[in-house]
């Protein structure tokens, strides 16, 4: 506290013991280990909470079931529970018979009472996925031995008993036991038609469609080109109509493919009680996963949480992007990601040779040096808001003026895409890889150059073969660190093309496979909407933190890869120098 | 080879080269769209359109004028009650070379039986209102009508004209817009049946303003009655009829002294306030919010000064700011605000908020932008001014070649182009594409419409036209500085800190697991950090206010507690655990933010009425709390001060070295906290209040959450570049000042970091430019409201965030566009700044520390 006051340079001061004990600065010592320790909490714990709130989320828990004091009976999944102060009015809502008892059990806590927020699902039903039951509400809990949890491709999880399970209409299982096993038995079957239909429904009509587009766009274009009544528009719309009525048979054919697979699934059904005691029938096809809680082992729990963290890495989302997988998320990452490298890795490393090995040093090198190293500076919202204006709005324009006439005014490369999306954290990343390339071919001592030179060499076969190899790892490092801040990056794809929810992969089988122009998913912006968009944020939250944890998870190896490797490249740059 | 050597160099340089280049394409793209929000506008030549006695009879003035989007028709209505269409700008300049009479009618309307006695043609609305002899108003409606015709439909003669060539056909405008499609332009009218208001007075004003609800006419008649009435049409299902219900209100304009009757009468937007004007200046503002009473809300003087009376009185757009001429050429904007006492009737007040100077002669002309807060004046001269009323900016100056005064400024809808009339038609084209940005609209107050005096404000955009955008960056720029400036509060000591510690007193083995791990925190998404602070932290933080205060002071006590404590140990055991000693620390910091828990609801029971939150509302409770949150740390630096210089005073206490340094360290925080809650209470008992500047009402979403938060992606920056600065101190110095007999904390705070320090600022710019730029964090944890409040417990909104809201959905090109483009390159010049000061420093720094 008091040795920076101290002013130890006069002898006769200096040899009293508390002057020796002030010179030691203990306590300051400790002011600025607390400030590191601090900085160690601080990362320690984010990743600590984001570790176990993401790897929890997916565990299935038990299902309970409370009888109320009002009569009513709720079930389903604790979400959190926490201490609160009931307000009076909570009180004034109950029966007259159960407000003593429930002020007394309050009071007894000192005022606060425990509660839980209960995931009831059902929400076609009860209008809520969520419920908040307090301690001095409840009458009796227990855990229905054959409580069924239900996640289902629409409206949440559903929480019930089964009662029977029906084919056709008529009960073929009555026992909770055979409910089950019927269930197990015919759940692949079932979800393999619905795959099959889902097939038909995206690929086979999304062909179609495309074809049909592809002619009404040929068409349009004749008629733009050479006139409306012009014979080429003429022979163009003969054409379309031609496609046109092949396209509807078509159509028809899948449908009707479609409506057998939807009647062959429909006649399976399960029926369910629910805790309100009202009897449901729910569809087997509707049903994603389905689980007893309360009967599961280790293993089955284990397995049921495997199978939800594999739905999470290769599903698409569902429900407003609050259930399901994050699979097109994965997708659009890595895929813009790799072309934000594939753009951003030559065009860095040849501005890092020029700067290094061809540039003539003096003050405008180092000028330029300069304004890279703070390039990487420059906040990301701004490379986002010139990629927007720049990319989007005129090089985008323009294209579209050029090759997509007859599709405007809907914009095909003047709006946010993939390649500008990469094109712009390219630019951003571009000083990173410049630095750290430039630094490695500093780090290649200038006596293997020397070296090479006195053999004979070349200055570009110098360069090729002796310090590019040598500087590899460098350029990797710099490669990997680009790549790590490009998948962390969000700001600047808001703006030029992530979206909430992608219709199609920026890559798939229909021709030119790959589809530069179309917006994309991405694991940022995707923690950004579910997190600060979404309207059921309670629902979304597990989510958030599960695609947080991804998301923390593939920087965080990346990083380190950069680090391993920049320890491989000092050290090999050690060892050369011997 | 030598060509594969050549080829090399020649590729690598143009690539490098070129690479550098596109890099400083994003600040050269960003000026180059900022540039034309600072372009001066431009008003074209004025030049008639063909000679008025083709178009007019000699005696026959033109009354109102309006040119439509395309500019090839101009209507006008003529003191021989009719309306007249004549080919427009775009027109008129070919069609005279191509041998077509410009000046020629295209079509004529007359509608009435009688002359009217009265009319008013308000602003964007394309109808206007008239009154009559017999106390009727009736409404006109004029509307552009367009058809499309394709080639083959035309005559023979017309097919050899260009494309974008126009000309007159069939008595409309055409134009050949492709090979095979012309479009033919015509202005046509609709009069509505007449509405009887007055019993047989005839109507000497009117006004009439479309309102979500309907059409509302407001009109004085020859015995000074106003009369307010609301149509409401309605349409009878089953037989297709419609059918007009009135309803209305009326009061007796009864002024101090006889003036007769008022020349204006001028409706506002909404149809809830009326006033009438006289020539005088008196003007009478009537509430008609209540049809049932009408009340006279206010009487004011419009007049600038004595000597004038006033020639023009007229709605800028949206009708609710009112500019007004005079014959000396003055013209001044005037607005209703909130009395400040509730004195007026609808407690409202109306105000001359912006004077645009004085004109050359007396005003002839006012004409409105529809779609901008511009307006164009005409004076008597034949001078002509394009102003913009927001900023009370002069955009342009104009003058008629013939210098008549002109009668009738009207701007077409789209801004383009005016047309007026100083006895003949008169065009000009316009251009001011940004009239409401200039440097000072932009970053010094401005009074805009409604509001009591000016006011930094950003509000960019809203569902209607008539909206005044606020573009006012201040409150941006403020929002940016408040961010950094709490998060560097918060992550500038914690990082500094934590690189001393870890380059002079960490051991090496633990330096390389400690340092990848720091910077690890460097790579965290900052969208993760934004949603944990938005959804983790600021609901937890929210229930733990009065804890997050006291651990301020728990923290760093306990601590040093802990250290004072640590200094009874026996020496030997101490120096067993020197290289643990930050973990200890990290243990005391767990005790005393464990402390802080306990003492934290004590606090808020003792000094925050028990519940920190209604304290911070300001409605009751002593002000002393919030003081000491600034007396403390004064008076602890304070203490620390006069502590390390009161020798003397340690050798009166008891005990061993270590124990008297124990109590010194208690006394003097005693000491310290009783003279802060001195200072605080006697602050307190002046009468002075932290709450309402730093302190104020807690919003969930605050400067707090996003301090703290922003710190995990300042406090690695910082940390790297200090501790990379720190390290590369010479070793030699050190040892140096270890051989002299310097205890390693001497060596670090005498000679490691005064050496260094170029270094750590440096480092410090570098996380400025971090926080500044910051978007994710600020967009999801700081609610995003542009207030201009330093409270810590309110949100703000960053230049940052605000470009991340509202660029997806500017208007390419708008004004609101371009100054988004102008935060961007805010930003630019900012954080490039930064970094290159911080840069030359370092570099200046490692030459330093190479010579040493």
């Amino acid at each position: 506290m008091s040795a920076a006051a101290s002013n130890g340079g006069r002898g006769r001061r200096g040899n009293r013991p508390s002057r020796t004990i002030r010179a030691y600065g203990e306590p300051m010592l400790w002011l600025t280990g607390g400030g590191l320790a601090t900085a160690l909490l601080m990362i320690v714990g984010l990743l600590a909470l984001v570790v176990y709130q993401g790897t929890g989320t997916f565990w299935p828990t038990a299902v309970v079931k409370y009888e109320l004091e009002t009569g009513n009976s709720v079930m389903g999944e604790v979400a959190r529970q926490e201490r609160f102060q009931p307000a009076a009015s909570v009180f004034e809502a109950l029966p007259e018979d159960q407000r003593g008892r429930a002020l007394s059990s309050v009071a007894s806590q000192g005022g606060y009472s425990l509660r839980r927020m209960l995931r009831t699902g059902n929400f076609e039903l009860t209008g809520e996925h969520f419920k908040w039951v307090s301690d001095f509400e409840i009458k009796a809990e227990t855990l229905p031995d054959w409580a069924l949890v239900f996640e289902r491709r629409r409206q949440g999880r559903f929480y019930g008993e089964p009662l029977a399970f029906l084919v056709g209409g008529s009960a073929v299982a009555e026992t909770p036991e055979d409910v089950w096993k019927k269930i197990r038995d015919t759940e692949g079957e079932v979800r393999a038609r619905w795959k099959e239909r889902r097939g038909l429904e995206t690929d086979d009509i999304g062909a179609v469609n495309l074809r049909l587009e592809e002619a009404r766009l040929r068409q349009h274009g004749a008629e733009v080109a050479y006139g409306l009544g012009s014979p080429q528009a003429a022979i163009a719309a003969a054409a379309f109509a031609e496609v046109e009525s092949v396209a509807t048979a078509e159509f028809d054919g899948i449908r009707a493919r479609i409506q057998a697979l939807d009647e062959q699934n429909a006649s399976f059904q399960i029926l369910v009680r629910t805790a309100a005691g009202q009897s449901i029938k729910l569809a087997l096809a509707d049903i994603v996963r389905v689980y007893p809680a309360n009967r599961l082992g280790l293993a089955g729990k284990v397995a049921v949480y495997l199978s939800r963290w594999a739905e999470f890495v290769s599903d698409e989302p569902r429900e407003a992007n609050s259930e399901g997988g994050v699979f097109p998320a994965i997708f659009g990452t890595v895929v813009m990601t790799l072309l934000m490298s594939l753009l951003v890795t030559p065009f860095g490393v040849l501005a890092a040779l020029y700067l290094r090995e061809y540039a003539r040093g003096g003050v405008v090198v180092s000028t330029v040096r300069i304004a890279i190293n703070n390039l990487a500076g420059v906040p990301s919202i701004v490379f986002g808001v010139f990629g927007l204006g720049f990319f989007c709005y005129i090089i985008g324009a323009n294209v579209d003026q050029l090759f997509y006439a007859s599709k405007l005014p809907t914009p095909t490369f003047g709006t946010g895409g993939i390649l500008w999306a990469a094109l712009t954290l390219a630019l951003l990343t571009l000083p990173v890889v410049i630095v750290a390339t430039e630094e490695a071919l500093a780090a290649v001592p200038g006596s293997m150059r020397e070296g090479s030179y006195a053999c004979g060499a070349s200055k570009w076969q110098t360069i090729r073969r002796i310090v590019l190899p040598r500087a590899m790892p460098g350029i990797m490092t710099g490669m990997i660190l680009a790549i790590a801040r490009g998948a962390g990056e969000v700001a600047p794809l808001m703006l030029v093309g992530a979206v909430k929810l992608a219709p199609n992969l920026p890559l798939d089988s229909t021709a030119p496979y790959f589809h530069a122009e179309r917006s994309f998913m991405h694991l940022g912006f995707h923690i950004y909407d579910l997190g600060f968009q979404s309207q059921n944020s309670e629902a979304a939250k597990p989510m958030v933190f599960t695609t947080t944890l991804l998301l923390i998870a593939i920087i965080a190896t990346l990083n380190l890869t950069a680090v391993w490797l920049r320890g491989r490249l000092r050290r090999r740059f050690m060892t050369s120098q011997f | 080879m030598r060509f594969f050597d050549s080829l090399a160099r020649n590729l690598i340089r143009v690539g490098g080269i070129g690479t550098i280049v596109a890099v400083s394409t994003v600040f050269v793209f960003l000026v180059w769209v900022v540039a034309p929000l600072f372009r001066s506008a431009g008003l074209g030549e004025l030049r008639p359109i063909g000679t008025a006695a083709t178009q007019l009879a000699a005696d026959e003035r033109v009354i109102a004028a309006s040119e439509d989007d395309t500019l090839t028709t101009v209507w006008a209505y003529t003191s021989s009650a009719r309306f007249v269409v004549l080919p427009g700008g775009a027109s008129s300049g070919r069609g005279a070379s191509s041998g077509q009479p410009g000046g020629e009618l295209l079509g004529e309307f007359r509608p009435f039986p009688t002359a009217p006695t009265a009319y008013a043609f308000p602003v964007r609305s394309t109808q206007a209102v008239f009154g009559f002899a017999d106390g009727t108003t009736r409404l006109v409606r004029a509307a552009a009508s367009t058809e499309y015709r394709n080639a083959a439909s035309m005559p023979r003669n017309v097919m050899q004209r260009s494309v974008g060539e126009t000309f007159i056909f069939e008595g409309r405008v055409a134009r050949r817009v492709s090979a095979d499609q012309f479009e033919l332009h015509t202005v046509q009218f609709v009069a509505d049946e007449p509405i009887q208001v007055s019993e047989g007075a005839a109507i000497v004003a009117v006004d009439a303003s479309e309102t979500p609800t309907g059409p509302v006419e407001a009109s004085v008649d020859a015995d000074g009655i106003l009369r307010v009435t609301r149509l409401t049409k309605s349409r009878n299902l089953l037989t297709g009829m419609e059918r007009v219900e009135t309803e209305t209100g009326q009061i007796a304009l009864r002024p101090s002294h006889s003036r007769g009757l008022p020349r204006w009468l001028l409706l506002h937007g909404g149809g809830n306030s009326a006033i009438a004007v006289w020539e005088d200046g008196r003007a009478v503002r009537v509430d008609v919010s209540d049809l049932e009473s009408l009340k006279v809300a206010e009487e004011v003087d419009l007049s600038a000064d004595a000597a004038a009376h006033l020639t023009q009185v007229a709605w800028l757009n949206g009708k609710n700011t009112l500019i007004v001429g005079d014959s000396n050429g003055n013209v001044k904007a005037w607005f209703r605000v909130p009395a400040p006492s509730m004195s007026t009737a609808d407690g409202m007040h109306f105000l001359p908020a912006h004077n645009l100077g004085r004109g050359p002669a007396s005003v002839t002309a006012l004409g409105s932008s529809a779609r901008t807060r511009s307006m164009a004046v005409g004076y008597g001269d034949g001078t002509l001014r394009l102003f913009n009323i927001t900023s009370g900016n002069l955009l342009a100056e104009g003058r008629n070649a013939s210098s008549r005064p002109l009668s009738i400024v009207s701007l077409a809808p789209n801004d383009d182009s005016l047309v007026a009339w100083d006895g003949e038609f008169v065009i000009a084209a316009v251009d001011a594409p940004h009239p409401e940005a200039s440097l000072g609209a932009l970053l010094r107050p401005v009074w805009y419409e409604g509001y009591r005096s000016p006011e930094h404000s950003w509000q960019s955009s809203s569902g209607t036209d008539e909206f005044e955008p606020k573009l006012g960056l201040w409150p941006l720029v403020f929002g940016t500085i408040k961010a950094t400036f709490y998060s560097m509060l918060f992550g500038v000591p914690i990082a500094l800190m934590a690189a001393i510690y870890t380059s002079e007193f960490l051991r090496p083995e633990v330096k390389s697991v400690v340092k990848p791990a720091i910077e690890l925190m460097a790579s965290l998404p900052s969208v993760v950090l934004g949603f944990l602070a938005a959804l983790v932290f600021a609901p937890v933080v929210e229930g733990i206010v009065p804890q997050i205060l006291a651990a301020l002071v728990t923290v760093p006590f306990v601590l040093l507690l802990c250290a004072h404590l640590w200094q009874l140990f026996p020496q030997g055991l101490r120096s067993g655990m020197q290289g643990r000693r930050f973990v200890l620390s990290g243990v005391a910091i767990v005790l005393g933010l464990g402390a802080a828990m306990v003492v934290g609801p004590l606090l808020e029971r003792w000094l925050f009425i028990g519940d920190v939150k209604l304290w911070l509302d300001g409605k009751a409770g002593e002000a002393t709390g919030g003081w000491l949150l600034l007396t403390l740390p004064a008076s602890v630096l304070a203490s620390v001060v006069i502590g390390g210089r009161a020798e003397r005073f340690e050798r009166l206490l008891p005990g061993a070295t270590g124990v008297q340094a124990l109590l010194r360290f208690l006394l003097l925080s005693l000491v310290s906290v009783a003279a802060a809650l001195l200072v605080a209470e006697g602050l307190s008992l002046a009468g002075l209040d932290l709450r309402g500047s730093l302190l104020g009402t807690y919003i969930q979403r605050n400067a707090l959450i996003v301090g703290f938060v922003m710190g995990f992606a300042v406090v690695p920056i910082i940390y790297t570049i200090a501790e990379d600065a720190l390290s590369s101190i010479p070793e030699n110095l050190r040892a140096g000042s270890l051989a002299l007999g310097a205890t390693p904390w001497q060596t670090a705070v005498r000679i490691v970091v005064p050496t260094a320090m170029s270094g750590l600022f440096s480092a410090i710019m570098v996380g400025l430019g971090r926080a500044v730029g910051e978007t994710m964090v600020v967009l999801m944890a700081a609610g995003n409201t542009p207030v201009l409040q330093w409270n810590v417990f309110n949100g703000f909104r960053t230049l940052s965030a605000n470009i991340a809201v509202e660029l997806p959905e500017a208007v390419r090109n708008s004004t609101h566009y371009r100054t988004l483009f102008l935060a961007a390159l805010t930003l630019f010049v900012m954080t490039f700044f930064l970094n290159t000061a911080a840069e030359l420093i370092r570099i200046r720094f490692r030459k330093r520390a190479y010579q040493l």
